[in-house]
């Protein structure tokens, strides 16, 4: 693989609120159909809806075994997309024994739910109610570790956390793993078990969560001129690379090229974009650059936009300049906001409008921000057509911007 | 008692039941030191019975826990 060269995806393993699985995700977002809905375990919460994952949801039942108890709600997410990702790669444990396996999964909280039970276990009986998984289950790098256990990957190991953009983080590095010849198969993505009160109670602080109670089927409307902001998401997105070369020697399906990756930080504020994305422009830049394609030649974007006004705003702007000739869309209008799964999950949708030719709608979006009105939204239905180059943006708390760019097969 | 040890072990610890013999030990069923203490502590929540760290050694075996077991559990 030359320095620079692609990855092939090869494989795509999705547990989201649109869906368990790669199909019934794409058949959700394209229909456009909101996922939010009311939770009994946000009545006391300042905002009390959210986008969660179907309750069929079980990792017992998926995999056969008792793994509920043992690993964090985000891993379980993550393990089932990984497992469904090396499924519907056909890398089965012969195909990959002999492969260095990497695995890289971006995260913003990690054990989250395992800490918030062991904080309450702490405070209301005392430090001898504090579980012996604890730690095990919590630490923020289990989760690649775990999926390192479950499914015999030995080649480097590590988690990425770049808030919001930790996904796509995880697939810029893993991309850089293969191009570096330090594995050969590298599995990718992120996750996030990220609906719970205190998070919501968090967020509504900052005032990033949109409180569209009296319309929460609509509350999450990307890029629309009455945004209010995002509606919290979990879910995992996980999607296994590999060098072109090794995916066509065993006639492995490729859905997309990952052809390049940007990262940069704002070195602007904590939580809010720089006014003008300067840090996003140039995270394009250097993505395009990777890929050895000019901005102005990007046929498809999925936006980070979740929702917010000044978010949406301020990318709808950095596109409108920077990829001009791009049709535009952003997933969440469905999903809700996964959090550090994010990235991941709008990889893989890139990917798929790439190989199926078809660009799902912002659900929503009745009128555009003035900001977006500059851009070639899709709205309505999915928009089929010619797209050979895609971007996935992606933006994290910290000032982090995430830039993948994709090119057809 | 026995019964409810061996479910413990399937259900919480994902130990296959036709892999949970009485002769053999906690180790060779998979249970590490983690996983011991986390026995120990289960045993306390369902059963009410508190059992020391040499108790629930991974070198001993199910029946010997068993034993543990129930002996506390009647005490």
């Amino acid at each position: 693989m030359p320095e620079n060269g692609p990855a092939s995806i090869t494989g795509i393993g999705l547990v989201t609120p649109a869906g368990i699985g790669r199909s019934s995700n794409w058949a959700t977002v394209c229909s456009g159909r909101s996922t939010t809905t009311p939770l009994d375990i946000l009545a006391d919460a300042p905002v009390g809806f959210a986008s969660t994952v179907p309750s069929t949801f079980d990792i017992d039942r998926f995999t056969g075994r008792h793994l509920s108890r043992q690993y964090d709600r985000s891993t379980q997410f993550a393990l089932v997309a990984a497992q469904a990702a090396l499924n519907d790669a056909e890398l089965t444990p012969t195909v990959r024994s002999d492969a260095r396996i990497a695995v890289v999964i971006g995260t913003a909280f990690g054990g989250i739910h395992t800490f918030e039970d062991n904080h309450t276990r702490f405070h209301t009986t005392g430090p001898t109610a504090v579980t012996t998984r604890f730690l095990p289950k919590g630490l923020v790098n289990m989760v690649s570790g775990i999926l390192s256990i479950e499914l015999r990957a030995t080649g480097p190991n590590l988690v990425t956390s770049t808030a919001c953009a930790s996904g796509a983080t995880a697939l810029g590095v893993g991309l850089d793993l293969l191009r570096a010849d330090s594995a050969d198969i590298v599995i990718a993505g992120g996750t996030d078990a990220s609906v719970t009160p205190l998070l919501v109670a968090g967020f509504h602080k900052l005032r990033a969560l949109s409180r569209s109670q009296h319309r929460l089927r609509q509350a999450s409307r990307p890029f629309d001129r009455d945004h209010d902001g995002f509606v919290l998401a979990e879910g995992a997105g996980i999607l296994t690379l590999e060098r072109g070369s090794d995916a066509a020697q065993r006639g492995a399906r490729t859905y997309a090229k990952l052809a390049g990756y940007g990262a940069t930080a704002d070195a602007h504020h904590i939580t809010a974009p720089h006014p003008e994305g300067r840090g996003a422009k140039e995270a394009i830049h250097a993505a395009c650059r990777d890929a050895g394609i000019a901005p102005g030649d990007i046929e498809h974007v999925n936006a980070h936009a979740t929702s917010t006004p000044t978010g949406d705003s301020i990318e709808a702007a950095v596109l409108a300049e920077m990829t001009p000739n791009a049709v535009v869309t952003s997933t969440k209008g469905v999903t809700g906001h996964t959090m550090g799964a994010a990235g991941a999950i709008e990889a893989a949708y890139t990917a798929l409008a790439l190989s199926s030719q078809t660009i799902p709608p912002v659900a929503h979006l009745e009128q555009p921000c003035a900001a977006a009105r500059a851009l070639d939204l899709v709205t309505g239905a999915p928009r089929t057509g010619t797209f050979e180059t895609a971007l996935s943006n992606s933006f994290g708390f910290g000032g982090h911007n995430a830039v993948l760019a994709f090119t057809r097969t | 008692m026995r019964t409810e040890l061996f479910r413990i072990l399937h259900e919480s610890f994902d130990v296959p039941s036709d892999e949970i013999r009485s002769e053999k030990t906690l180790d060779e069923l998979g249970i590490d030191s983690v996983a011991a203490l986390e026995l120990s502590e289960i045993l306390h929540e369902r059963l009410g019975v508190s059992v020391s760290e040499d108790e629930v050694s991974t070198q001993n075996t199910v029946e010997q826990l068993a034993t543990i077991v129930t002996k506390k559990a009647g005490a």
